[in-house]
């Protein structure tokens, strides 16, 4: 029943049990997958608002661009790239693949090392050059 | 459609069932030992806050008699005093408490959906909670920068609070931010997918609505408030400029630079205006449950209820600017909230009537929870209308950060939500402890508190109109302020120290009769929700025995004509409904 019709029913009208023998969820997924997916809107909701926030804060006057976009939009494509093949890994361990399973997770174990390794010798590289705490942020938030 | 797993299977009771004191009482799973926990520290938290509004109230009602408290401690009070009531008293005791509570019973499911989730979400409460107190203990004392926690001043030398304070209430908030969303999952989830067998959305009691949909707000309305405690943080510990602008303080430039204080004060509202409809769609729901049962009737317009919910919900997501009238914003942008403002006021009133066509010739029963009820209509109107008031421009900027306001707030949400809490508790004592109250104590208690509130806020509209400014330390000689409006803070002191006092009557009344008073039967209020139909009265864990009540009708089914009771429990099927013939029949036979 469509969302519109449940809550247009009139309930104080039909008597007796609505629906079949056992009890009936809203959806047929799972309760995890339920929780996951409003708890990802959640998280999608958080991260939208820092971009708000970020973009934002971008259109003030004073606002200083980044220092090395190119070593940021290189840890972007790790983070992506070790994703993909994280997604790849569980992905084959539906199947039989256990060598191929264990390749993927260990090379995306290696690129997030990487990546984090690349995060934190660019923000040292900041703090030599003397660059605030403001500048570094800037950049963690530019991967994230 | 789902099949719901947990349903009668006995084997999954007993993965969770409690086996020593810890596990029943200290690390329980079972939902309403749950809402206790989360009820009793929400109290407890509550009553820092509400001493902390009865010291600040000596400095306004005897300027300098108490020698503690000075201008530091005055604001830091008022601060605690009014986020301590805001999040940690209302939005905990609403969701985690009666939420808890009510949620599974009134749904008939064993428990919430992921029980374990549930238990860490009162534990990362009391980790907030106890981050929060501990800002009484550092370097400086808690902030004192308002509730709203505007920058800068709020980070500035001359606010006290200003160093550790402020960070430990942000990192306090965050992680009460982390066990709501754990605690709103739960309620969600188990909304949607737990219900018993004929149990419809549209069958269920509008407490269950008001909770289901208030979660809804917290879970998307407090990431806006998770963002601008983690920008603030960084820009306090990090040297970030996210909210700090370019100042100077002590005659000294700080780091900061082209922050926008603005900025902030937009995500705080985002999160800060559906806040509001955070408490008050949990109470909606409560009072309009209490309000049926005790004027025997079914809850009038329930569709319409359930449709202003949601509608309430949605609109309380594109007002928040209201709260900005005076920092500056495009008259256009103060038109758009105006406007949406007072379209949210119409499914408020349509509440509102709804409540009173309910009472309207009904078998009305004076007894607590009703008097709390009723007294709720009357808090809730008087403090809706003075938020038409302030929710167009005009009549804004001059009341604006005045007593008006304050009174306003207090009056619909501090006084209204707490008449609701204390008619709910009054109605599921019974339910929940096993036990009667004291009624005539509970009834005092209700004189005490609604004409005690009446006395303090009704001349706060007035201080207000006079131009009294709210958060002083001292009012000081001005030419438009007369002094007779100290006078008026001294009234106002003397019956808020004496509505504080009479709150003794509540506690005393709930732990008296924990113990001594009279047993309750099952279902005292003869009323027809699932809660009520439990087979133990207090509920055991699991809620329904060996099995899972079925329903065949609504929550309101209250003074059907041809019935034999004045009510018919939700889970009584049609054909063994006795009516009036039946019995007369039975009783013949008899003869």
């Amino acid at each position: 029943m469509s969302l519109f019709k449940n809550v247009t029913v009139k309930p104080w009208e039909r008597k007796g049990v609505i629906g079949g023998l056992e009890p009936e969820g809203a959806f047929e997924s799972p309760n995890e997958k339920v929780a996951l997916s409003i708890f990802l809107v959640v998280a999608s909701v958080v991260f939208s608002l820092f971009t708000v926030g970020y973009i934002l804060r971008m259109e003030l006057p004073d606002w200083r661009p980044l220092s090395e976009p190119g070593q940021l939009w290189f840890n972007t494509a790790l983070l992506v790239v070790s994703s993909i093949l994280f997604q790849w890994a569980r992905n084959i361990t539906k199947s039989d693949g256990e060598k191929t399973f264990a390749l993927l997770f260990l090379e995306q174990v290696f690129l997030q090392y990487c990546l984090l390794w690349g995060n934190l010798s660019h923000g040292a590289a900041c703090k030599a050059r003397g660059t605030s705490w403001f500048q570094i942020q800037q950049t963690l938030f530019t991967i994230y | 459609m789902a099949y719901v797993p947990l349903a009668d299977q006995d084997h999954e009771m007993e993965m969770h069932h409690p086996h020593s004191f810890v596990e029943k009482y200290v690390w329980s799973q079972d939902h309403k030992v749950i809402a206790i926990q989360y009820g009793g520290l929400a109290v407890f938290t509550g009553i820092v806050g509400l001493v902390l509004s009865l010291l600040f109230r000596m400095q306004l009602g005897f300027p300098d008699t108490a020698t503690f408290i000075d201008p530091n401690f005055y604001y830091q009070a008022v601060t605690m005093h009014g986020m301590i009531m805001v999040v940690y008293l209302l939005t905990a005791l609403f969701l985690g408490g009666f939420g808890n509570y009510m949620i599974p019973l009134m749904c008939g499911a064993r428990d919430m959906v992921f029980p374990f989730l549930n238990m860490l979400s009162v534990w990362v409460f009391l980790l907030s909670v106890i981050i929060l107190m501990a800002s009484f203990f550092v370097s400086g004392g808690p902030t004192g920068g308002g509730w709203t926690l505007y920058p800068p001043q709020t980070n500035l030398a001359g606010t006290p609070g200003h160093d550790m304070g402020i960070v430990l209430m942000l990192i306090s908030l965050a992680v009460f931010i982390v066990a709501a969303t754990m605690g709103g999952l739960n309620y969600v989830v188990t909304v949607l997918q737990y219900r018993c067998r004929g149990l419809t959305m549209m069958r269920l009691p509008l407490t269950v609505w008001g909770i289901f949909v208030a979660t809804l707000l917290a879970l998307f309305a407090f990431p806006a408030l998770l963002v601008s405690a983690i920008m603030m943080l960084f820009d306090i510990l990090l040297g970030t400029s996210f909210f700090m602008p370019a100042i100077i303080e002590s005659g000294t430039p700080l780091d900061h630079n082209g922050g926008s204080p603005i900025l902030f004060q937009h995500l705080f509202w985002f999160f800060g205006h559906p806040e509001v409809y955070i408490v008050a769609l949990p109470a909606f729901g409560l009072v309009s449950d209490v309000l049926s049962v005790h004027a025997r009737k079914n809850i009038f317009g329930y569709r319409m209820m359930v449709w202003a919910i949601i509608a309430i919900g949605g609109l309380s997501f594109i007002v928040w600017a209201h709260h900005m009238y005076v920092s500056g914003m495009h008259p256009y942008f103060g038109f758009f909230f105006a406007t949406t403002t007072l379209i949210i006021a119409v499914p408020t009133a349509l509440k509102v009537y709804n409540w009173i066509l309910t009472l309207w010739e009904g078998d009305i029963r004076l007894n607590a929870p009703m008097y709390f009820a009723i007294g709720f209509i009357f808090t809730f109107i008087h403090g809706g209308i003075t938020g038409l008031f302030l929710g167009n421009v005009v009549i804004d900027l001059p009341l604006s950060d005045s007593y008006f306001v304050v009174a306003h707030f207090h009056m619909v949400m501090g006084v209204s939500p707490v008449l609701v809490v204390f008619a709910a508790i009054y109605h599921w004592y019974p339910k929940i402890s096993g036990r009667m109250f004291n009624e005539g104590m509970a009834k005092l208690h209700f004189w005490c508190t609604f004409l005690g509130t009446y006395a303090i806020y009704l001349p706060m509209h007035y201080l207000g109109f006079l131009g009294v400014p709210r958060r002083y330390y001292a009012l000081g000689t001005t030419d438009f302020i007369p002094a007779s409006a100290q006078d008026l803070n001294t009234a106002i002191t003397v019956a808020a120290l004496f509505v504080g006092a009479s709150q003794l009557l509540f506690f005393v009344n709930v732990f008296w009769s924990l113990r001594y008073g009279p047993k309750a039967d099952p279902n005292p209020w003869g009323a027809a929700s699932l809660e009520w139909q439990t087979p133990d009265t207090p509920p055991v864990h699991g809620n329904w025995g060996k099995s899972l009540p079925t329903v065949y009708r609504w929550a309101y089914d209250y003074s059907v004509p041809g019935a034999a009771q004045d009510f018919i429990p939700q889970n009584t099927p049609e054909r063994e409904e006795p009516t009036v013939d039946d019995q007369n029949l039975g009783s013949d036979k008899g003869a």
